[in-house]
Formats: C-alpha cells, structure tokens, sequence
C-alpha cells in the first residue's frame, strides 16, 4: 500500500512538475536556516580544534609553509598579481562593483550529486534566473536555475550533459566543450589544432570569462580528432562565496 | 530499578538513524546518504524514511535542467528500489531477518 503511495507521487511530481516545484522551494526555504548553522557550526569547530593541534605539528606546518611561499614568491616573480588582489579586495570591501551581487555558498557540489550549488541570496537580493555565476571576477561557474526569496540554486556548467560554446587556446578556436561533473569537461578538435596544457577556454558570450583550464590530452589515436580534459580551476567542493551577476 | 523496553529501544534507535540520515542529506556528500539508506532498509522495516531522504535530495539539490525526458526523481527512485531490494533480500537471507 505504502509502496503504490510512493509510485503515486513519485508519478504526479513527474508529469505535474510545478507541484514539485512547489516543494522544492519550500523544502530551500525550510532548509536555508539548517545550512547556515551548519555553516556557523563548522567554523566554530574547525576553531576549538586548532586549539588541540600540537606545536609540533604546528612547527612542521610552518616549516612547510615558508617553504611554499618561497617557491610561489620564486614563481610569481613580481606582485602584479598580489596589487591585482589588492585591488580587488578593496573594491569588495569598500563597495562592491555594480555587476556582480556577492553571495555565501551554502551548498556545494559534493553534497548534490547533480553538480549544483546553493547559495544565500534570492529573489529579495535582486537575484533572477539565468544570471551568470562567476567567482573572482573571472572565473565562470555556472547559472542560477531555481530562485527563492532567500536563497538560489545554481547549475554548474560542469554538470554531466550540459554542452556549452566556448573559445580554446590562444588562437580561440571555437568548441563544444562538455561537462563531465565534479567541475571537469571534455572537448574534441581536429588533430592539427596545437592545444597545450594551461590554455583557457573562454565563455563564447563573454570571453572575459574563463570557463576551464586545459589539464590533459588524451592519448594519442588514429582518430582525426584529439580529446582534451579540462578543469575549472575554482576548487568548487571547497568554494565558500560566489558573484551572480546582475540583471535587469 | 531500571527496567528497558525492547520496543522504545528499537523505536529509539531508529529515530537516531533518521536523524544521521538528515544530517548526512544537508552536509555530507551524497554517496554518504545513498549508502545510508541502503543500510537502513536492511536494519529496519519498512523503511519509508529513506525514501522522504530520496525525496528531500531532489528536491534541494536537483533542477529542471538536468532532468531526463522530464524526470528528475533519481534519488527517490533509488530510494524506492533500494527499499524493494533490501525487503528482497531479508526475506532472503536468513541472518538479516
């Protein structure tokens, strides 16, 4: 009896899909206040647990740490790209370019399954639907699907099956580029094109927008056509806040 | 003297389960919530609560834009068969009885 209930609503949220839609966002609304105190919960523990770290250990960090900023100062090689930070850490501190509404992640894609991300604004934010997602002014992640008075989900571009135009390489060669999940993508061109590891693959409707970094090729085939992996280089499991863009 | 009621125990147990269920569908990653609902329909009878976890997964976390052909209910299905197998199999074997 039970189960025939279950295949029941199951059915009606299939072919009525805005009943589902109703409790999709009562479900967002009713969760929203569950993640934030997940999320004000988890930096009060990760706190209490620094407390317990030994020296030793803290020393160890150090160690690995200098050793790391030394490399990466060795690299970088000039501070353009710490003014650039500056820069723009100011303008979010200080007032916030019109383009972009910031915004706390609350959900990430480890927990979806369905590459999607969630975060603290919605429609009482000016949030609307289709408004690009983009983290650091330049990196593009996605777009807002569904929006709620307080919060908004988002699809991630890497998201299994989403197929999108972009540019690749210096010579911006246009592409399908596929999502593959977990923020990969994948993307096939002809085999005399010259694609090497690091070229970016920019948004074909804003190409100052970078939507992946090329990671890897695939091996060698006799196929007219090579494979190429890529990645966004936005840690998306570990992403804790995002800029939706503004529309009007 | 204290005296435990087997039924609340039980009772009690589950309620716990349910509530790690919950914790796992808001903050862990999913395969957490998919292996737990397994387990739960293997532990309990009817384990109906795994498939609202089913439900709620799609709900928060799913959009129109990767259903397919219009369906969207992945976790709720898997929550439903994982229910319909675990039954399956505790009829099955004798030691999960």
């Amino acid at each position: 009896m039970i189960f025939f209930i279950a295949v029941l609503f199951m059915a009606l949220f299939t072919f009525f899909p805005s009943l589902f839609n109703i409790f999709s966002s009562f479900s967002n609304q009713t969760a929203v206040p569950v993640w934030n105190a997940g999320e004000t919960a988890n930096s009060g523990f990760s706190n209490i647990f620094s407390l317990f770290r030994s020296k030793q250990a803290l020393v160890k960090k150090n160690t690995e740490l200098t050793a790391k900023v030394a490399d990466l100062e060795a690299k970088l090689g000039g501070y353009d790209f710490v003014i650039q930070e500056n820069i723009e850490m100011k303008a979010r501190q200080f007032g916030y370019p019109e383009k972009y509404i910031h915004a706390k992640v609350i959900s990430r894609p480890n927990v979806s399954a369905y590459d999607t991300i969630l975060i603290d604004r919605g429609s009482t934010d000016n949030i609307k639907k289709d408004a690009k997602i983009v983290s650091g002014n330049t990196y593009l992640l996605g777009v807002i699907e569904e929006v709620y008075p307080h919060s908004s989900k988002g699809r991630l571009f890497s998201s299994f099956g989403s197929v999108n135009n972009a540019f690749l390489g210096p010579e911006n060669i246009p592409v399908e580029i596929h999502g593959m999940g977990g923020g990969f993508f994948s993307v096939e061109v002809p085999k005399d094109v010259d694609i090497r590891d690091g070229d970016a693959a920019v948004f074909s409707d804003d190409p100052e927008l970078i939507l992946a970094i090329v990671k890897k090729k695939e091996k060698d085939s006799m196929e007219s056509f090579q494979t190429f992996y890529l990645q966004n280089p936005i840690a998306l499991f570990t992403v804790k806040y995002v800029d939706v863009e503004k529309v009007n | 003297m204290i005296t435990i009621d087997k039924k609340n125990t039980s009772y009690a147990r589950r309620v716990l389960f349910d509530a790690v269920l919950l914790f796992f569908v808001f903050f862990f990653p999913w395969w957490y919530s998919v292996v737990f609902i397994f387990i739960g329909g293997l532990i309990f009878q009817n384990f109906f609560e795994g498939l609202v976890a089913g439900v709620l997964m799609d709900a928060l976390y799913g959009t129109e834009a990767v259903a397919f052909y219009g369906f969207r209910l992945f976790f709720s299905s898997y929550s439903l068969l994982a229910i319909i197998i675990t039954d399956f199999l505790k009829r099955k074997i004798r030691f999960l009885e």
